[in-house]
C-alpha cells in the first residue's frame, strides 16, 4: 500500500459568474481519499466587505465520473460557505490562509476540503473512498466561479483568481465490496410561504444510500451575496412516517448548539462582515468576540443509528438501501418567508461499491 | 441473589435425583416382557421399531430421539399447559417433572428405551423451564448477540405468541435502516 500525496499540475482560472469551469483530470492511478481544492484570490476588499466573503469564492464544486456523481454543491448559491463550514466542524480548522484586511489588491488563499472518509482526521482514512484507478480518463473535479462583487459590496470585488487541486490517494491496495464511495448533493429549497407548525416544509430523504449526515444551511433573501441567518428556519424534524414516530424535533437554534458541541466548533470571529470587524468592532472589553456560525447546522444520523441493526451505522450512519421514497421525511418550519431566500440541504449519502468495480470480496 | 441461584440449583438437582430414582423404579416396574399373547408381542414389535428408530443418527447427531422423543414431550408439555393453564408455573413445573419420571418408565414400552429417555430428558427440562428463569437467561443472552427476541423454544405456547409480537416490534419496517 502506497500513501501519496499528489499535486495536480493543471489549474482553473476564475471568470466573473462563469458557473462550472471546465474539468479537471483526478489522478486514476488509485483510490482518492480526500482532495483539497485552494482558490488563490486577488480582490478589492473595502469596509463594506460582506460576511463570508473569502468562503464565497467559489460558488459550489463537482467531482464526476462515469456519470457518477461524486460531489455535488451545485446551485450558483455560495455553497463554497457550506463546504467551508463543514470542513470547520470536520477539522476545526478555518480555511482561510491570510489576513485579508482592507486594500486595493488584497490576495488571500482559502482552502476547501473534501473528505469522503468517515474518520476525517486521517487523510488516507480509506472508509469512503473514490475508485479512481477504475475509472481512467473519466474522473474530473470541476470548480464552480462566483461573480466578482460577491465578495465585496461596495467595490470591485475579486480581479483574479486561481483553483487548484491536490489529493491524497492510495495506490497497490485492492476496491472490496466493504467499501463505499460518496455520492452527496445539496438540495436547494425557496420557502414559498411561512410555516408555524410541521410538517412544514416536507422534504423525502433520499433513498438508496446510506445517509451519514444532513447539512443544512439557510441564506436570507440578499440578493449577490445571500447572508446566513438563523431567523428564518425555527424548527427542524425528522419523522418517518410508516411507524408515525418523530425521530428528531428539535427548535432550530438548539439543533445550532447541538451542532457546534458535537463536532467541537469553537466560534469564529469572521462571521461578521469583514470591513465592520477591522473598522468597527474591537468587540467586549477590546477582545474579538468568537461567534458561532450562523444558518448552519447538521444533523448527524451516526448518533441515531441502532448499531444492533445496523453494526457499522457509527461509521457510515442509516442504510436506507432497499427504501421507498417518502420512508423518512425532513421537514422545516419558517417564518419571515421571502421568495429569495435559500435552504441549502447537503445530503451526505454513500453508496456500496458498484459490484462491477470490486476486486477483493472480505 | 447468588444465594437464591444456589438454592435453586440445589433444588433442581434435588429434582433431577428423584426423577432419575424414580425412572430407575418405573422402568423395573414396566420392564418388557416376554410375549404371552398376540398384544403383547405387537406392542414388543412397535416398541423395538421404535427403539431401533431412536438409534437413527446423522453425523452422531440422534436424529431419531430428538423427534420421536421431542414430540412426546411437546405433545406431553403442552397437554399439561393446556390443562393446568390457570396454575402457577411453580405447579405446571412440578407436574411436567413427574410427568417425565412417568415417560422415562412407562415410555419405555412404547418409545424403546432411548426415545422414552430422550422425551422425560426433554419434559423434564421443560418443567424446570416452568420453576426457573432458564428462558429468561438464555434470551438475555440471544438477545444481546442477536439483538431480537428468540421465539422457538420447546413448544409454541401463549409465551410463544407474546415473543413474536415483542419481535414484531423489534423487526419494525425501519429496523433494517438502523433508525
Amino acid at each position: 500500500m502506497q500513501k501519496t500525496t499528489e499535486r495536480i499540475v493543471t489549474t482553473s482560472a476564475w471568470a466573473t459568474g462563469a458557473g462550472f469551469l471546465a474539468g479537471i483530470m483526478l489522478p486514476t492511478s488509485g483510490l482518492i481519499t480526500e482532495v483539497r481544492l485552494r482558490a488563490h484570490m486577488t480582490a478589492a476588499l473595502t469596509a463594506t466587505a460582506v460576511a463570508d466573503a473569502a468562503r464565497r469564492s467559489i460558488d459550489g464544486w463537482s467531482i464526476q465520473a462515469n456519470n457518477k456523481n461524486l460531489l455535488g454543491l451545485s446551485g450558483n448559491i455560495g455553497l463554497g460557505i457550506m463546504q467551508s463550514l463543514l470542513n470547520l466542524a470536520d477539522h476545526h480548522v478555518v480555511g482561510l490562509e491570510n489576513s485579508s484586511d482592507v486594500g486595493g489588491a488584497v490576495t488571500y488563499d482559502q482552502s476547501y476540503t473534501f473528505h469522503p472518509g468517515s474518520i476525517p482526521s486521517d487523510s488516507f482514512d480509506y472508509s469512503v473512498v473514490i475508485p479512481a484507478k477504475r475509472w481512467v480518463g473519466n474522473l474530473q473535479s470541476s470548480v464552480a466561479a462566483p461573480l466578482a462583487n460577491v465578495v465585496d459590496a461596495a467595490g470591485a470585488g475579486i480581479a483574479a483568481g486561481v483553483y487548484s487541486l491536490e489529493v491524497d490517494h492510495i495506490k497497490d491496495m485492492p476496491i472490496t465490496n466493504r467499501m463505499f464511495t460518496p455520492a452527496g448533493y445539496c438540495q436547494i429549497i425557496h420557502p414559498a410561504g411561512n410555516n408555524a407548525a410541521f410538517p412544514g416544509i416536507s422534504l423525502q430523504v433520499p433513498i438508496g444510500f446510506r445517509l451519514r449526515r444532513i447539512v443544512i444551511m439557510v441564506l436570507d433573501q440578499t440578493l449577490v451575496t445571500p447572508a446566513r441567518s438563523d431567523a428564518l428556519v425555527t424548527g427542524v424534524q425528522l419523522t418517518v412516517p410508516k411507524e408515525s414516530r418523530t425521530v428528531i424535533e428539535s427548535n432550530w437554534l438548539d439543533l445550532k448548539y447541538r451542532t457546534a458541541r458535537r463536532y467541537g466548533i469553537q466560534g469564529i470571529a469572521g462571521e461578521t462582515a469583514l470591513g465592520a470587524l477591522v473598522t468597527t468592532r474591537p468587540g467586549i472589553g477590546n477582545a474579538v468576540y468568537g461567534f458561532l456560525p450562523a444558518g448552519f447546522a447538521i444533523i448527524d444520523l451516526r448518533d441515531y443509528v441502532d448499531t444492533t441493526k445496523v453494526p457499522d451505522g457509527k461509521l457510515f450512519g442509516l442504510d436506507l438501501i432497499g427504501y421507498q421514497p417518502g420512508d423518512i421525511l425532513l421537514n422545516l418550519t419558517n417564518q419571515a418567508f421571502n421568495v429569495l431566500q435559500s435552504f441549502c440541504i447537503y445530503w451526505d449519502l454513500l453508496a456500496p461499491m458498484d459490484p462491477s468495480l470490486v476486486e477483493v470480496r472480505i | 441473589m447468588e444465594a437464591e441461584v444456589l438454592e435453586s440449583f440445589k433444588k433442581v438437582d434435588g429434582a433431577i435425583g428423584s426423577i432419575n430414582t424414580n425412572i430407575e423404579k418405573l422402568n423395573k416396574m414396566w420392564e418388557p416382557k416376554p410375549a404371552t399373547d398376540n398384544v403383547d408381542l405387537a406392542e414388543n414389535v412397535a416398541s423395538r421399531t421404535m427403539d431401533k428408530f431412536s438409534r437413527f443418527e446423522v453425523m452422531n447427531v440422534p436424529v431419531g430421539q430428538a423427534i420421536l422423543g421431542g414430540f412426546t414431550a411437546v405433545m406431553t408439555t403442552e397437554i399439561i399447559d393446556g390443562f393446568l393453564i390457570t396454575q402457577t408455573p411453580l405447579v405446571t413445573g412440578g407436574v411436567k417433572l413427574v410427568a417425565a419420571a412417568i415417560a422415562g418408565g412407562f415410555g419405555k414400552q412404547l418409545l424403546g428405551k432411548t426415545g422414552a429417555t430422550a422425551a422425560a430428558l426433554l419434559i423434564a427440562f421443560d418443567g424446570v423451564r416452568d420453576i426457573l428463569p432458564i428462558d429468561t437467561w438464555a434470551k438475555s443472552i440471544a438477545v444481546r448477540i442477536s439483538g431480537i427476541l428468540p421465539s422457538r423454544g420447546l413448544s409454541q405456547g401463549a409465551r410463544g405468541n407474546v415473543i413474536r409480537q415483542v419481535n414484531q416490534v423489534a423487526r419494525s419496517y425501519y429496523a433494517r435502516a438502523g433508525i
